[in-house]
Parts: structure tokens; sequence; C-alpha cells
């Protein structure tokens, strides 16, 4: 959120400097400036993307193929299921649940401080896996 | 080695299945030895699996029918899914390939042991039905995914059908574990 506002500060500030300054005036359109900003700004490439990860989770043979996947609050967990017969990716505590996959369907869940760790296929109970709450920043 | 084996291990195993709920008795299981299941051809192989996909979906069906427990429903409904995508993607492969499967004696005793299976189930109700079944469809995946491993895979010509093979012996083998942790639950 910081970097968010430098930049748009950075920005606001260089576009009323080219808005003003009667050289700049039509020369180049904001736009371009904007690109050049970011791509001139080595700690700030990707400043407004958001900082949050996305992971996969690809359900092949018979199995969650991460066993164990950390992850923090904000990421994104998709499940792709690569098998041929359904499965499902469903949290022990039922908080979550990815319904019926068929072959190359898949379910992705945003990660929150009250999100189901444990969780298994309702399909093949013997299926099994967990996510790992990573709360440093 | 492996030709009288395996018919050995499928009738001992169709017979032990019956024989794990001992206070029931066992049921008698004739030894067929006329032809190897390694000398069956693609199309003969083909038609084993389906048959045998609809043998577990019958089992299947029976539990659902007569079980209460929602572990052996679960348990059943995965078997019908399953065994149900696997046969249509069985018959697309020989549609694609423009060819049928052809009957065998193999899918001949498969479909007669499984005779005997369903009579006994349908005779079975409350807990002891829940334990034959069971321990049924552990003795009959572990039958049935060796035949696959060690008869089919290997002579198997065609290499889509093989694919298939290999994709479906994977899910077998999870259903195996998952009727193992089925019987170990019904055990307690």
């Amino acid at each position: 959120m910081r970097h968010k506002i430098y930049f748009l500060s950075l920005l606001a500030g260089m576009v009323g400097i080219a808005a003003g300054n009667p050289d700049c005036a039509g020369a180049q359109s904001p736009h371009k400036e904007i690109a050049e900003i970011r791509d001139a700004s080595p700690t700030h490439v990707g400043a407004i993307v958001d900082e949050h990860n996305s992971f996969i989770i690809e359900i092949y043979k018979m199995k969650f193929q991460s066993k164990i996947m950390s992850v923090r609050i904000g990421d994104k967990v998709t499940w792709i299921n690569r098998d041929i017969v359904p499965h499902t990716a469903t949290a022990i505590d039922k908080s979550w649940d990815s319904g019926q996959l068929k072959a190359g369907e898949k379910y992705t869940l945003t990660i929150t401080s009250q999100t189901g760790l444990d969780y298994f296929c309702l399909y093949h109970r013997q299926m099994k896996a967990k996510l790992v709450l990573d709360k440093s920043h | 080695m492996k030709s009288y084996i395996i018919p050995l291990l499928l009738s001992v195993s169709f017979g032990a299945s019956a024989c794990a709920t001992s206070d029931e008795g066992a049921v008698a299981q004739t030894v067929v030895m006329a032809s190897s299941p390694a000398e069956l051809n693609d199309l003969e192989i083909a038609h084993v699996a389906y048959t045998a996909d609809n043998i577990d979906i019958r089992y299947a069906n029976i539990a659902l029918d007569r079980s209460s427990n929602p572990d052996i429903h679960a348990f059943a409904q995965t078997m019908i899914r399953d065994h149900t995508t696997v046969n249509k993607l069985a018959l697309a492969l020989l549609d694609k390939l423009g060819a049928s499967a052809q009957d065998n004696f193999l899918s001949q005793k498969l479909n007669a042991d499984a005779e005997k299976i369903v009579a006994k189930l349908e005779s079975l109700s409350g807990n002891k039905f829940d334990r034959y079944y069971a321990t049924n469809e552990l003795n009959y995946h572990m039958a049935v995914n060796d035949l696959v491993e060690n008869s089919f895979i290997p002579n198997i010509e065609n290499e889509e059908v093989k694919e298939l093979f290999e994709a479906g012996l994977g899910i077998f083998k999870g259903h195996q574990e998952h009727a193992k942790m089925m019987t170990m639950k019904l055990d307690k």
C-alpha cells in the first residue's frame, strides 16, 4: 500500500511538471511517461501489482502433487485436476470446498485467517494434503 | 511361470473374499487353467476391463441399496463415478480405433464369480453386509490390479490402449488403498 502511495505521488508530480512545462505540452502522452517512469525505476517495477502470490497444485495420479504448501493471507491457491476421474479439494473442517472437479477443471481459493488448512478429496479419502500458514511479512 | 499363477491368484482371491468373513463359510471357486490372461489380445483385454468395471459398479449399486453406512456409500459412489468414467474412455478409444471389445474366457469367469458374490451380498444386511462388501472390494481390487499390472499392461500392443490401462491402474490402486482404509475402520 505504501508503495502505491509513493508511486502515485511520483506520478502526480511528474504529470504535473509535464503539464506545467510548455516544452512538454503535447510532446508526449502521459501514458508513455508513466511507462518510462515505471521502467526506469528499478526498485518499483511492478509496484502497482498485487504483492500476493498465486500457486498451482496439480491433482495427478491420485495425489495432491504438493502435500504441503506454505501460503500467506491473501495468496491464491489453484487446484487443477490432471487425472481422468473427478476429484475434489475439500477442507477437513468444511470451510472451503472445490466441488466436483472433472478432468481439466480448476478451483481457486484465496487464503484468509479462517481458511481450513488440512484438506482431502471427498471422493478418494486416502488423498490428503495440507496448507501451512506463513504469518511472516 | 505367470500362466498358472494369475488364474490361481484370481480364484484364491475370489475365494478369500468370502473366507475373510469367517462366520459365513467359504464360496467354492473353480480354478480355470485353460488359457492364460497373458495370451489375450488387446480387444479381449479391453473386454475384461469393461467387464471388471461393470462388476464393480454392480456391487456398488447393491451397497447403495443395502448399506446405511456413510463411508460405504461414499466409497460405492466413487466406484460408480470412476468405473463409469474409465468405461466411457475405453469405449471412446475402441470407437476411435474402429474396433469392438471381444468376449473371452476371462470375462466369462469374472462374470460367473461375480454372480456368487452378488448372491452373497444380497443375503446380508447391516454390519455383516458392510464388512463383506468392504473386504470383497479390497480383494477384488487387489486381484484385478495384479492382473492389469502383470498380465495385461506388459502385453498390450496398442500404445493408446496401454496408456489408458496405465491411467486406470493408478486409479484402481487408489481404490485399493481406500478399500483398505474402509475395512480397517469397520474392524474398530
